[in-house]
């Protein structure tokens, strides 16, 4: 079967998000430029495709950015990695946690196992956010 | 250029089929395919966030691919409506299809709950498994379960009643889906029982009781398809002069109508049967589905002729054929079978023991417990199962070893089945023993009446 689906790419809609979110990133040193953001995209395809998921939204790309500009692990240089590397992880454990919990939440979670990671994103990550989740449900 | 539906077989025009189409002809510009795609988008975006309560836009791609063909499934019930689908297409909104095609999902659902109603209230009385399977769980179940949101193209159950021209999932029969199949399903099921309602109540019982003699098999499992032994009865009536449609036949009536076969060509017995069946049916729509039957019916004639065996094919209704009912046997009260058992146990005498069971009211399986209870002696059960007559020892024999029995296959009581037969407990092996006393006329007995028992 054929899906003739496709998101709407509103130019304007992007340059808004991008120039808000911009905004708030300046207070921390970051920045994040239009083709970050279609990277980003991109890795959220990637991910999703991975763990056999359909995201119908961009939205969590700005929530993880939001959420990650507070992290003291940060920088300059590796600030779309880190969003990239949360992509990632965030879609694992929705793999495992179907829609029982908000996306905000979610994320809210991830940071805090992050931060007790020592800013390392890897295996161990996934498996305390896991547990944590699972604690919260 | 205008789209044509194929108005025979509309059911198989599809929203795709008729959006490709459109692309194809380039009948819709690219603003107006981005709009629709987007409008398509929206409604799995709304039944995304409705499925995860507002909670998250992420659900798996399998549950993606259920909303997207439930969708589709929804449009597809629409579009067959339109005379120009492709106009309709370009000048409608997406969503406000969907929302019709909800509201004629509805009305189907509607229709199938009235037409389930009346099929249960013209309903068969039979012990069949599969038949009664589609009344008690298969269709309240598809109702209850039934999600025109999600999943409205779904049907989860098989459906295994089979119909005169099959089980409509096997070979996927009708090519529908969900409450389209279950619809069509039930429209033909509702024909049979129509043609059914035809004879009486204790017709159809009797008929069915001589069928199970007959073919020497319970209706209880087998897939069988109830008009086509009532119809096959009504065919074989043709050849008789009766005035009205009748499903009885008698022994002497069964060997005339093999005399006609057998006198004539079957395609011509085959014409002058469904000829008078079409006077005396008023109902056309009814006549064709009938005929549904024809081929069928006389490729088993042509069988029957070839194998000289066209009188198993008729139902008759010997005399000499009896069929005997055994109620199943009611437990009796603990305190009067403790009674029962403490008088036996306080008496010495073999036979004054065996005579105050025999004189008890206990029943069939009050007596097996007894015998389990291992209170008697190997004399006593010796005294038991000579005093006691042979339908006892018939229904003994069924409800003890019940495997050696299924769907009524005739059994001898010979020495090899003796000795096949469990011996875990005293009584049994004495029980056996006494079975192989018996004289060989005796032991016909008593395989016939356990054929008879029902």
């Amino acid at each position: 079967m054929k899906y003739f689906i496709v998101k709407n790419k509103d130019i304007n809609k992007d340059f808004l998000a991008i120039k808000d979110l911009n905004y708030e990133l300046q207070q921390y040193g970051l920045e994040l430029s239009e083709k970050d953001l279609q990277e980003l995209r991109t890795a959220q395809r990637l991910a999703t495709r991975k763990y056999k998921l359909v995201d119908l939204d961009d939205q969590i790309i700005f929530t993880i950015a939001n959420i990650l500009m507070k992290s003291p692990y940060v920088r300059y240089d590796n600030y779309v990695l880190l969003i990239k590397g949360f992509i990632d992880t965030y879609y694992a454990c929705r793999s495992r946690f179907q829609s029982q919990l908000y996306d905000d939440e979610v994320v809210t979670i991830m940071f805090q196992c992050y931060l007790k990671n020592y800013g390392e994103i890897n295996m161990q990550l996934i498996f305390n956010v896991l547990q944590e989740l699972e604690k919260t449900i | 250029m205008k789209y044509t539906l194929a108005k025979q077989n509309y059911k198989k025009e599809t929203f795709l089929k008729i959006f490709e189409f459109a692309i194809q002809t380039k009948q819709l510009d690219e603003k107006q395919i981005l709009s629709i795609q987007n409008d398509i988008f929206e409604i799995v975006k709304v039944l995304t966030l409705t499925y995860t309560k507002k909670r998250s836009t992420t659900i798996t791609a399998k549950k993606f691919k259920q909303f997207m063909k439930s969708i589709y499934y929804v449009l597809d019930h629409l579009i067959v409506k339109y005379q120009d689908p492709v106009f309709e297409l370009k000048n409608s909104n997406i969503k406000g299809l969907y929302e019709n095609g909800i509201i004629i999902l509805n009305e189907l659902y509607d229709l199938l709950e009235e037409q389930i109603k009346k099929l249960k209230s013209i309903r068969i009385i039979t012990n069949n498994e599969r038949y009664n399977d589609i009344f008690d769980r298969q269709l309240p179940y598809f109702m209850a379960l039934y999600d025109i949101d999600y999943r409205a193209y779904y049907c989860g159950y098989d459906l295994d009643y089979p119909l005169i021209d099959g089980i409509p999932l096997y070979f996927d029969m009708y090519h529908l889906e969900g409450i389209d199949l279950v619809l069509e399903y039930t429209k033909r099921l509702m024909i049979e029982h129509t043609f059914c309602t035809y004879f009486e109540e204790k017709d159809k019982v009797t008929l069915f009781a001589a069928y199970e003699l007959q073919k020497g098999i319970t209706m209880e499992f087998i897939g069988i398809n109830f008009l086509e032994v009532i119809l096959m009865q009504v065919l074989f009536n043709m050849l008789l002069d009766k005035q009205e449609l009748s499903i009885i036949v008698n022994k002497e009536e069964a060997l005339y109508i093999q005399k006609m076969i057998y006198q004539k060509d079957i395609k011509t017995i085959i014409e002058l049967m469904y000829k008078k069946l079409s006077t005396k049916i008023h109902e056309r729509s009814m006549y064709q589905y009938l005929c549904k039957f024809r081929e069928d019916f006389t490729r088993r004639l042509e069988i029957g002729k070839e194998k000289d065996s066209i009188t198993d094919l008729i139902v008759f209704f010997d005399g000499s054929k009896e069929i005997i009912h055994f109620k199943e046997p009611v437990l009796s009260d603990s305190e009067y079978y403790m009674t029962v058992i403490e008088s036996v146990q306080r008496n010495n005498d073999v036979l004054e023991r065996i005579f105050i069971i025999l004189n008890s009211k206990l029943s069939l399986y009050d007596y097996i417990d007894l015998l389990d209870a291992n209170i008697l002696s190997r004399k006593d059960y010796q005294c038991f199962f000579h005093q006691i007559d042979i339908h006892s020892i018939a229904l003994l024999l069924k409800k003890t070893y019940p495997e050696e029995f299924l769907f009524n296959q005739n059994v001898f009581l010979d020495k090899q089945f003796v000795q096949r037969l469990e011996k875990d407990k005293q009584w049994k092996e004495v029980f056996c023993e006494v079975l192989l006393e018996f004289t060989s006329q005796k032991k016909t007995e008593i395989t016939s009446i356990i054929r008879k028992m029902l």
